[in-house]
């Protein structure tokens, strides 16, 4: 025994070490990974708990299945946000003072999950936490690093019993200020099917939006909406401006005030014109009309649309000034010629075949734009003849 | 600079070991053996076994370049030629002479009347009839320094003696002080230079205390205090502190002669009363012995004899398991036995006890390269040296190495690293040839 | 390894004096990883404790973390020599004797410094099996080896087992666990990410996230255990330059190096403060390489010189591989370039050293500082490319070299 304890005993005592140190160190080591997750955990449930100033616990709940569908900006498809939790906050007294909900939308790409806490007292929207997002972040400061103090301060306590729940979006984070939009409402929709709360809605149905094309009014009320209100189903045309923003009644029943308030959101909800084609000026002595279109470029696409002296015909559509890129966003994939190709293109094809043109590969927002346009004038010419 | 402040470091000296008796006088060994090697050269012997000499008889010589005389330190009967232990670390030939205790002094040894007539060439002449050479360890006959053809303005005496251990030097000028003065004077007059500089260290204050009265009488002897750093008793530094010029080769270049202390004073003698080199002093010290002691003996005196005269060894030490250090600690030889005769070039012997311990690898500390006075990287070298690799032997300059043994003393790690050094300066040397 | 103490000149030696020799080098060295690993354990232990945050168990952790990867490297060593001994040398007091004048445990332990504190302990065990067999025993043995045995066990581990050490990065220690502003990124993960994206380098998105540089300085970031903290590696740098263990000058022109380049790649890059070159030196390895391992002095070279060129090289090496190679920190990889460099370095430096004004020592000298002002010229032009797609004058620089 003395023996093998002189000539084997490192072995045997190294050995023994290691051994030790494999599944005792092993053991506490996996004790700390493990410790990671209920860390993990832990932190998640306090940041919840932050949301609302009295909450003490948290209780998960299975709301009530809604179905809202909302559409995704980026891709142009209908979706329903994913719902991950929900959970009850109580106070030191058991009551429950509020909701949250963590909900799961897409942005610019799927997975934009934000907490929304809804105080069941006064049934306001107490704030929202961003989980986690797969939205596309620079280090510069651009896309969803935009949405800064001023963006998240809109959610602080924001009443949800009215109609209009629109968020304010950030110019160059658009997607995503969208998608915590439709979060808030979709939040709304859960929390009405959850408690009793009614949504608040107007009887209020749009029924065609056109252009306006009477020379005399066409400049201050470029847009008409007819639509059906009322319980006694009243009809009206309603002059709007280029925002959708109630202007004045041209004909029919006097809508209420509330119409008034909310026509914007419906006549965008309604999507029958989604490039607005704004008249900027008419001259009687020339016969100009000056048209402007958003395309790419914040600066816009202006047109000037010429008639004939008698006013019954177009003579001559030319384009005045443009501040378009077309391959700026798209990788170069254009490969057609310079700026103003695309737009000339579009009104020369109009003015002597008559027809409007496809889209242009890889110039997609500045042809929707001169599409508008074209439409526009194409419009105003059957008007002419019409009326003519 | 931060690559270039390497000028030697203070090592504890462990010299008062040896400081507290004063120089004694041991005139009268038994038996001496007087080598018949010198430096490399073979000496012929100049007397048969049975012959009887005298204090001071030429009793061995060799001629040609380094040509020098060997002299019978004491009177006697030559019994025997003899295999004896040297400071060399090997066993030479040596002539065996009983002592007859009747200190028979030879016809030469008279007092010199016109010694303030003497010429230059005499004075050289007795330098060189005198077998003088340079006590300070490298045994290199002085005369040859005297012929030079260059114009010589100072003669720098070195005491500094900065050796660890080591107190011989200093313990003859304290007894010989005006000896020295006055052997400096002759070697002045020797060298035709017009001005002597003696370079001490500077924490021997006694040296000044000694030296300071004939100071006065000679306007022309400067002291200089040298830094109590190791290695200041170089040659290379001390010209370069006292003068601040370098030379390649030999300090006569720049109009330099250096010569140890010690030399002096054997000097001083040999001009005035026409004494050989017969006697010089020598440290008997280390941790081995009881009483650490400095002597001044007769040449060919047995090491053995005067560690009696110390006491023997401490308790518990068998000479057997002892290191008979030759020479200083830093640049001496390790010999095994304490039948070690007394040379010329012996300044000191340090028996230290034996060691055998576990010291780690070089870990590249670079502490070498940080305290080479030359500025060479030892490491380097060693590497060279192993792998053979004469370009690169010479491309490091190996042959600038003076075995001060700074490398290895600073070590951490025990690395012969000198050893090796001056294992690849050899090489180099051979290779070249 | 057993020597004759007495059988060549010269016969006193620093080595037989009672602390002079290299175990007091080696034992000195651990003191001065002291503040770091007393650092690293206040961070990511009892600072978070005291917090609440944790339990006692986990407090304790990391110091077991980095004990036992003393004690791994001191283990596998030992057992090393049992195997490679003779017979009779295969006891206790023989391997002793070995592990005695081997030094097992600093790599060990720097190694666990190294590596993030979640990392599996039998991927410590495999890194120190790296480290100490095949970094160290395996060439030879304390004084031979050629890599810094700990950064080759982190380097090989951080390869072969680069997903689960990518998964732990994330959480790089208990307090971040916590604190989850940075969403599991260390700063140099940040900067990589502006590779190539032209836009310039600003401090609200590379320091702002993580406070500001003071805490860079403290080490109150993400990062491995031993790295964060500029201020305890400073105490440790202190520690052992009073201690004539280290040379000032290797970390000081290591630093130096990489702060000069970093600044020339921030005016490059469009932004001159000198924020950018502080943070790039207070950020990943370099303090800690500067002064534990830029230092060690078996794997740099031996010579003043040396030391000076190894460290010029590394710092730009660092920066080379941090701004313009592909992983986000650069200071392993140069160093474990920088090691197989140091023999030749050695060499070169060895022969300008004695022949500095002959024409070898100007020919080698020549070699290394072109060498060297190459490697800065690429690597501020590569690193401009990459991080100015908008400065044109960049560019047309370029095309004229």
């Amino acid at each position: 025994m003395k023996n093998i304890l002189k000539t084997k005993g490192v072995l045997i005592v190294s050995i023994l070490l290691l051994l030790i140190i494999f599944i005792f160190g092993g053991m506490f080591s996996r004790y700390m990974t493990e410790q990671i997750s209920v860390h993990q955990e832990e932190r998640y449930r306090d940041s919840l708990l932050e949301l609302v100033e009295n909450g003490k616990t948290l209780e998960t709940f299975e709301p009530t299945e809604v179905d809202v569908t909302y559409t995704i900006l980026s891709e142009d498809r209908e979706y329903q946000p994913e719902i991950i939790e929900a959970y009850y906050v109580r106070d030191d007294n058991e009551n429950l003072v509020a909701v949250i909900y963590v909900l799961s939308t897409f942005g610019c790409e799927d997975g934009l999950v934000s907490a929304y806490a809804i105080s069941t007292e006064n049934n306001e929207l107490i704030n929202i936490k961003v989980i986690s997002h797969n939205e596309t972040v620079s280090v510069a400061g651009q896309f969803y690093n935009l949405l800064d103090e001023s963006f998240f301060n809109q959610f602080e306590n924001k009443n949800l019993d009215v109609i209009d729940l629109s968020i304010d979006s950030k110019a160059g984070a658009t997607y995503s200020s969208r998608a915590f939009e439709q979060g808030v409402k979709f939040a709304r929709e859960l929390y009405a099917a959850d408690f009793e709360f009614e949504i608040p809605s107007l009887q209020l149905t749009i029924n065609d939006v056109y252009y306006n094309y009477d020379f005399s009014t066409m400049v201050d009320y470029p847009l008409i909406a007819d639509v059906t209100f009322g319980r006694d189903n009243n009809v009206a045309s309603i002059y709007i401006d280029s925002d959708f923003t109630y202007q004045g009644l041209a004909s029919g029943v006097e809508p209420p005030q509330e119409v008034k308030d909310n026509i914007k959101v419906y006549v965008e909800d309604s999507k029958i014109i989604n490039h607005v084609v704004e008249d900027m000026s008419y001259n009687e002595t020339n016969h100009e009309i000056v048209v402007k279109v958003f395309g790419y470029s914040s600066q816009g696409i202006t047109v000037t649309v010429t008639l004939n002296d008698s006013e019954t015909a177009i003579t001559n559509i030319v384009l005045t000034e443009t501040h378009e890129s077309y391959d700026a966003d798209y990788n170069a994939r254009y490969t057609g010629n310079d700026v103003p190709a695309v737009e000339e293109q579009y009104i020369d094809e109009y003015l002597n075949n008559d027809v409007i043109i496809d889209t242009v590969a890889a110039a997609t927002v500045t042809s929707d734009a001169m599409e508008a346009v074209i439409e526009w004038i194409d419009g105003l010419d059957a008007t002419l003849n019409g009326g003519g | 600079m931060i690559f270039h402040n390497a000028k030697g470091i203070q090592i504890d000296g462990r010299k008062d070991m040896c400081k507290k008796h004063p120089l004694i006088d041991y005139l009268n060994p038994d038996t001496v053996y007087i080598p018949l090697i010198q430096r490399h050269l073979k000496l012929k012997p100049k007397v048969d076994v049975g012959d009887s000499v005298k204090i001071g008889q030429v009793v061995a010589e060799v001629g040609g370049f380094g040509a020098i005389t060997s002299h019978a330190s004491i009177s006697g009967e030559v019994k025997s030629f003899k295999k004896v232990w040297h400071s060399s670390g090997k066993m030479v030939e040596a002539i065996e002479i009983k002592n007859d205790f009747k200190n028979q002094l030879d016809d030469r040894i008279k007092e010199v009347k016109n010694v303030k007539e003497l010429t230059r060439e005499e004075l050289v002449e007795i330098m060189k009839d005198s077998g003088l050479t340079g006590l300070g360890g490298a045994g290199f006959p002085s005369y040859i320094k005297y012929q030079t053809k260059e114009d010589i303005h100072t003669v720098i005496i070195n005491a500094v003696e900065c050796e660890p251990y080591l107190t011989c030097d200093y313990q003859f000028i304290i007894r010989f002080a005006e000896k020295l003065i006055k052997g400096a004077t002759y070697m002045q007059r020797a060298a035709d230079a017009n001005k002597i500089v003696i370079a001490y260290k500077n924490y021997n204050s006694k040296v000044v205390e000694v030296l300071k009265p004939y100071l006065e009488k000679y306007s022309n002897i400067e002291l200089f205090p040298i830094k109590d750093i190791y290695p200041a008793g170089w040659e290379k530094y001390i010209v370069e502190q006292v003068t601040g010029k370098t030379y390649s080769t030999l300090p006569a270049e720049i109009g330099v002669i250096v010569n140890n202390s010690a030399t002096a004073i054997i000097f001083s003698d040999a001009v005035e009363r026409n004494i050989p080199l017969i006697s010089r002093p020598v440290s008997i010290t280390g941790e081995g012995v009881k009483e650490p002691k400095t002597f001044f003996v007769p040449l060919g005196t047995k090491v053995s004899e005067l560690i009696d005269q110390c006491g023997g060894y401490v308790e518990g030490l068998d000479p057997m398991q002892a290191n008979y250090i030759a020479g200083g600690p830093m640049t001496g030889r390790a010999i095994l036995i304490d039948d070690l005769v007394v040379n010329d070039t012996l300044g000191a012997v340090i028996v230290k006890p034996f060691e055998i311990r576990d010291y780690p690898e070089c870990l590249g500390c670079g502490k070498c390269a940080d305290v080479c006075p030359v500025y060479l990287t030892p490491t380097e070298i060693k590497k060279a040296y192993e792998r053979k690799d004469l370009r690169l032997l010479d491309l490091l300059d190996a042959s600038k190495c003076m075995e001060c043994g700074l490398c290895s003393y600073i070590c951490p790690s025990h690395v012969e690293i000198t050893d090796a050094v001056s294992k690849g300066k050899a090489l180099l040397k051979k290779g070249a040839k | 390894m057993a020597r004759f103490a007495g059988g060549k000149a010269p016969f006193l030696r620093i080595a037989n004096e009672k602390g002079e020799n290299t175990k007091r080098i080696m034992r000195d060295f651990l003191i001065g990883l002291m503040p770091v690993i007393l650092f690293s354990w206040y961070k990511n232990g009892i600072q978070v404790y005291l917090d609440g945050n944790i339990n006692v168990y986990e407090m304790l952790y990391p110091l077991f973390f980095i004990i036992t990867g003393g004690l791994l490297a001191y283990v596998m060593e030992g057992l090393f020599f049992y195997i490679t001994s003779d017979k009779k040398e295969r006891d206790f007091k023989g391997v002793l004797r070995k592990l005695n004048t081997s030094f097992a445990i600093i790599p060990g332990v720097i190694l666990a410094l190294l590596l993030p504190l979640y990392t599996p302990i039998w991927i410590l065990m495999f890194a120190a099996f790296i480290a100490t067999i095949v970094g160290k025993m395996l060439f030879g043995g304390f004084g031979n080896n050629v890599f810094n045995p700990a950064l080759l066990g982190y380097a090989i581990v951080g390869f072969t087992f680069s997903g689960i050490v990518t998964d732990i990065n994330v959480i790089f220690n208990g307090s971040e666990i916590i604190i989850d502003s940075y969403a599991g990124a260390t700063p140099l993960g940040v900067l990589s990410s502006f590779r190539g994206s032209g836009d310039a380098l600003s401090y609200s998105a590379l320091v702002e996230p993580y406070g500001n540089l003071w805490d860079f300085f403290l080490g109150t970031i993400p990062g491995a255990l031993g790295e964060t903290s500029a201020l305890a590696i400073l105490i440790g740098f202190l520690w052992l330059t009073y201690r004539k263990v280290i040379k000032w000058f290797t970390p000081v022109i290591y630093i130096g190096t990489v702060f000069v380049i970093s600044w020339l790649i921030g005016i490059i890059a469009g932004d001159s403060g000198v924020w950018f070159p502080t943070y790039s030196i207070l950020t990943g390895g370099v303090m800690f390489a500067a002064v534990y391992m830029a230092t060690e002095p078996v794997t740099t070279p031996t010579n003043p010189l040396g030391k000076i060129f190894f460290a010029l090289f590394l710092g730009v090496l660092t920066v080379l591989f941090r701004f313009v190679g592909s992983l986000p920190e650069g200071v392993g990889t140069s160093l474990i370039v920088m090691n197989i460099f140091a023999i030749p370095i050695d060499t070169y430096s060895g022969i300008i050293r004695t022949k500095l004004t002959k024409k070898p020592g100007i020919a080698y000298a020549s070699i290394l500082i072109g060498v060297l002002l190459i490697l800065v010229v690429y690597t501020l032009v590569a690193s401009g490319s990459m991080y100015t797609a908008n400065l044109s004058f960049i560019n047309a620089w370029q095309v004229i070299l």
